[in-house]
């Protein structure tokens, strides 16, 4: 079946930016799961889906599809003989045919009967809800209707693995909203292996089952969306996914960091053995203005918050929300309020951080 | 994707499924070896090499080179060229500037006159121009002489004079194209600069216009240079006559009994440095223009006003088209369609005798007329294949250094048709590969002569493809040579047809190349009007030109219908 494993795959780029695209990475992907490549541009996720789809030899490593190598430095089974589809940025639909053909493409080249070709066709135009367009051209076709057309086309063939490149990045905000959906529906009907590029982490969250998240051709970290929001394994995946405020800070005991002499109390869940400088991420929506009572010490407070002081530099109404950038004492951070709290800019500010909220990582 | 590793394992893997692709892309380079790299060496290696005996010298280079008689036809070359590219030059920058800037009436057809000066061989004009000012039988000469009563006309085109006015005249629209499109995107506001500072308008045009425009006009002038010093037919048709050779005259009386493949490799060389490196100058030049124009929009402009010189000029600028295109056409129709010609195109004496005569009831111009559709039609899908293949190849990197093909493919840009027959006539006169007196070795020079159209035309094309197209095929389980077949080809299908068209045109009139290679047996049209011009027999020369030039106005309109303006432009850059 299509396990994927893929370890230790290496793969430089000659000339001038002779940088590791892909530097030594691991990772499993089971049978029927759905994996998403996340990251900014140029971490190295379009090279390891092209290294996976066989258009590129790697350096170093391998990949293997259930017990088949199919990648390494000395032997890459060509693209045609890998049984993965692949859904390509720029749709790649072909201009010079119509829908139907274009999906039928696959069907051809495996040489099955014509009506057999037919009635697969028409059975997956009907699963995208492409039926009424078949005979149409692609230059006759929006955007969205031509991703669909992409879609059938990779899936129609039954493929044992489908790779999608940033499927989703030439949609317009609505549409993107219901593919996203449309690309989970498949999965969850066919029970294919996925995997998912994109930059986007909304996507990478509604889509996929685990998310590997990449930075200068390395994994960061795989887990579900849940673990890597939680449980961020350093400032950068808790920057990229769903933003956070990163304060210099020091541990001083497994629980507790000092911040400019106030003691703060933080989650339980960093193995820090070494004690010394850490990283505190704080997202903005979870820290909260606190009343001013002119008698509270700053740090931990017994109602399980950590208090802080800080002077308003700068607001912006949003409608929804109010954007505060706070500066404590030489650290600036975000803070979203909710627009009721209106501050003036320069005044002094207390703000309570639950405990849960405060989250450290490695120090950078 | 390093093809060379892929290859064994797969085929163990899969002992069903071998994949076929490699063999086209390597087939398509050895094709290209033996079109392009085995002439060339060949022409060079035997340059040095002792006649019938084997053993290297220079003594060709020596005999070539300081031999008197052959001293003069070099000179006579240089004389021909920097004449034909100078009047051209004189003659196409102000044609540039009126058709393009200016309000002078007709600009459009006298466009499309120049054009089709620009797609008639030279050759055909100089028929036309025997046909015209012959000294004793030439219409002009004998319209002159029945005022004057003299016995001789004036005009006498067998000579180097009448040489260098019928190859300037064709030459004219390099200068033209060059400079007339340097002029559409020259931007108004520098002209109007120079008004508003209050300089005049003949002030403007020296001090502004014309600088600006002078590496288009330098363009020009190699490009003709280059045309005429490598010109064989029209220098055969007046010159050999005329006794005053040139370069190229020359190197075809070397291939005379006795043949000196020889000292005719090595007198060719001159031929070939010489284009090599104005080339590179040309390049220079319009790779800089570009700079220049920087900045300009083409479209909507103001005219210049001409006021009363509105028809003078017009008068000056019907000159050209009327010498190379209008007399010349009417005198090879009228010559086709008069029984003979020196009677004169007058009732009773009009047929169209010579066209049933050449497609019907002379085999011999009837297998010539055949030989040209066919070697022009096998040459230009020959060289449309190997230009998509080497294209593919590079532009894909199917293995490393795969790029440097695309240089191979350009290779015969720089050689002149002639040179390229004797290095073709060397390599393949003798075993491995005895092709000379079959169809095959025209074939082969045409194919190599042309492939550099074809491949620039291709290999632009082939980059602008989007690679998405072809890996998703790929993904579906095609291989690469299916995915060339039912994706890139199809994508291609206009530029295929173009580059198709690009080498079948000039294929079917080309005279310079086919005249070392060709026998009786595997006569073409060309070589057939050389023959008849050189037996006097003009009504079938001129029924035959008429021919080439309808096949050829009648593929050129169709393309430009079907493809679009701009599909010539690749052969002139």
């Amino acid at each position: 079946m299509a396990r994927i494993e893929i370890a230790g795959l290496t793969k430089s780029y000659v000339g001038r930016n002779a940088a590791r695209a892909v530097d030594a990475i691991d990772l499993s992907i089971a049978d029927g799961e759905v994996m998403a490549l996340v990251g900014p541009s140029g971490c190295g996720k379009t090279t390891t889906l092209q290294l996976l789809a066989g258009f590129l030899k790697p350096d170093a490593g391998t990949i293997a599809v259930g017990e088949r190598v199919v990648s390494s430095p000395k032997h890459v089974v060509p693209p045609e003989k890998r049984r993965m589809s692949l859904i390509f940025q720029s749709y790649a639909v072909w201009p010079h045919m119509t829908v139907f053909e274009n999906v039928a493409y696959g069907l051809h080249v495996m040489k099955l009967s014509r009506s057999e070709i037919e009635d697969r066709t028409t059975k997956v135009l009907q699963t995208v809800r492409m039926t009424d367009l078949a005979q149409r051209y692609p230059s006759e076709l929006s955007g969205g209707q031509q991703q669909r057309v992409a879609l059938a086309r990779a899936v129609v063939v039954n493929p044992e693995t489908l790779l999608l490149d940033e499927p989703l990045s030439n949609l317009d905000a609505n549409l993107r909203e219901e593919m996203r959906f449309e690309i989970r529906r498949i999965h969850d009907t066919t029970g294919i292996t996925m995997v998912y590029v994109t930059h986007d982490q909304t996507e990478a969250m509604v889509a996929a089952d685990r998310i590997a998240l990449m930075r200068a051709g390395k994994i960061a970290q795989v887990g579900t969306a849940h673990d890597i929001y939680e449980k961020p394994a350093s400032a950068f995946v808790a920057t990229f996914v769903g933003g956070t405020n990163t304060i210099p800070a020091t541990l001083v005991d497994p629980h507790t960091v000092d911040f400019g002499g106030a003691k703060l109390k933080v989650r339980d869940d960093f193995d820090a053995a070494a004690r010394g400088p850490v990283t505190l991420c704080i997202r903005p929506h979870e820290i909260g203005f606190a009343e001013w009572t002119g008698e509270d010490g700053l740090g931990y407070r017994e109602n399980g918050t950590n208090r802080l002081a800080g002077t308003v530099l700068r607001q912006t109404y949003l409608g929804d929300a109010r954007d505060y950038l706070i500066d404590l004492g030489g650290t600036q951070i975000r803070v979203a309020a909710p627009p009721t709290v209106d501050r003036t800019v320069g005044s002094t500010v207390h703000l309570d951080v639950p405990v849960e909220a405060c989250r450290i990582v490695p120090g950078d | 994707m390093n093809q060379a590793t892929t290859t064994a394992p797969r085929r163990v893997e899969r002992a069903g499924s071998f994949d076929p692709g490699p063999i086209f892309f390597i087939g398509a380079v050895v094709v290209l070896a033996i079109l392009v790299i085995v002439p060339l060496a060949w022409l060079l290696w035997i340059s040095i090499q002792v006649p019938d005996a084997g053993g290297v010298t220079v003594h060709n280079y020596v005999v070539a080179f300081t031999t008197s008689i052959y001293l003069r036809p070099i000179v006579n070359s240089l004389i021909l060229a920097v004449s034909v590219a100078t009047i051209a030059a004189l003659l196409g920058t102000p044609l540039a500037w009126l058709i393009s800037r200016t309000d002078m009436p007709g600009r459009k057809p006298l466009r499309a006159l120049i054009t089709a000066a620009f797609v008639t061989p030279s050759f055909l004009g100089a028929e036309a121009w025997i046909l015209l000012a012959a000294p004793n039988s030439g219409w002009i000469n004998r319209a002159i002489t029945s005022f004057t009563h003299a016995s001789h006309g004036p005009l006498n085109i067998f000579s180097l004079g009448g040489a260098i006015f019928v190859m300037a005249l064709y030459n004219v629209p390099y200068t033209f194209t060059f400079v007339a499109s340097g002029l559409e995107l020259l931007p108004v506001e520098l002209e109007d600069a120079s008004s508003t500072l209050g300089g005049s308008a003949w002030r403007t045009m020296r001090s502004i216009t014309l600088p600006l425009v002078m590496p288009a006009i330098i363009a020009g002038f190699i490009m003709s240079f280059l045309e005429a010093i490598a010109e064989f037919g029209t220098p055969a048709f007046l010159l050999i006559p005329a006794r005053a050779q040139v370069v190229t005259t020359q190197l075809y009386l070397f291939f005379q009994f006795p043949v000196r493949t020889e000292l005719a490799a090595a007198y060719a060389m001159p031929l070939l440095a010489v284009t090599l490196l104005l080339l590179m100058v040309q390049r220079r030049i319009l790779g800089r223009r570009k700079y220049t124009m920087v900045g300009g929009k083409g479209g909507r402009r103001r005219l210049v006003a001409l006021g009363a010189w509105r028809w003078p000029m017009l008068g000056f600028a019907l000159l050209v088209p009327l010498c190379s295109v209008l007399l010349p056409y009417l005198a090879l129709l009228a010559t086709s369609l008069s029984r003979i010609w020196s009677a004169g195109p007058v009732p009773g004496n009009l047929t169209l005798y010579w066209y049933r005569w050449a497609i019907v009831d002379n085999p011999e111009t009837r297998r010539a007329i055949w030989h040209s559709l066919e070697y022009g039609a096998i040459a230009a899908t020959a060289a449309t294949v190997i230009a998509l293949l080497i294209a593919y190849t590079g532009n894909r990197k199917l293995f490393p250094g795969a790029q440097a093909l695309g240089i191979v493919c350009m290779a015969p840009f720089v050689v002149p048709g002639i040179v390229l027959a004797i290095g073709i006539y060397a390599a393949y006169s003798h075993p491995p590969l005895l092709l000379y007196g079959t169809a095959a070795i025209l074939i082969i020079a045409f194919t190599t002569r042309f492939l550099p159209i074809a491949y620039s035309n291709l290999n632009t094309m082939v980059a602008a493809i989007n690679t998405d197209l072809e890996n998703a095929a790929r993904t579906l389980g095609a291989t690469r040579i299916r995915t060339l077949r039912t994706i890139t080809a199809p994508l291609l299908r206009r530029g295929l047809l173009a580059s198709w068209l690009l080498v079948f045109i000039p294929a079917i009139r080309e005279l310079s190349s086919a005249i070392f290679l060709f026998t009786p047996r595997t006569a073409t049209m060309t070589t057939q009007i050389f023959d008849f011009s050189d037996a006097g027999n003009y009504e079938g020369v001129s029924t035959l030109a008429i021919l080439i030039l309808a096949i050829t106005l009648v593929i050129v309109s169709v393309a430009y219908r079907f493809l679009g303006k701009d599909f010539m432009e690749t052969k002139s850059t």
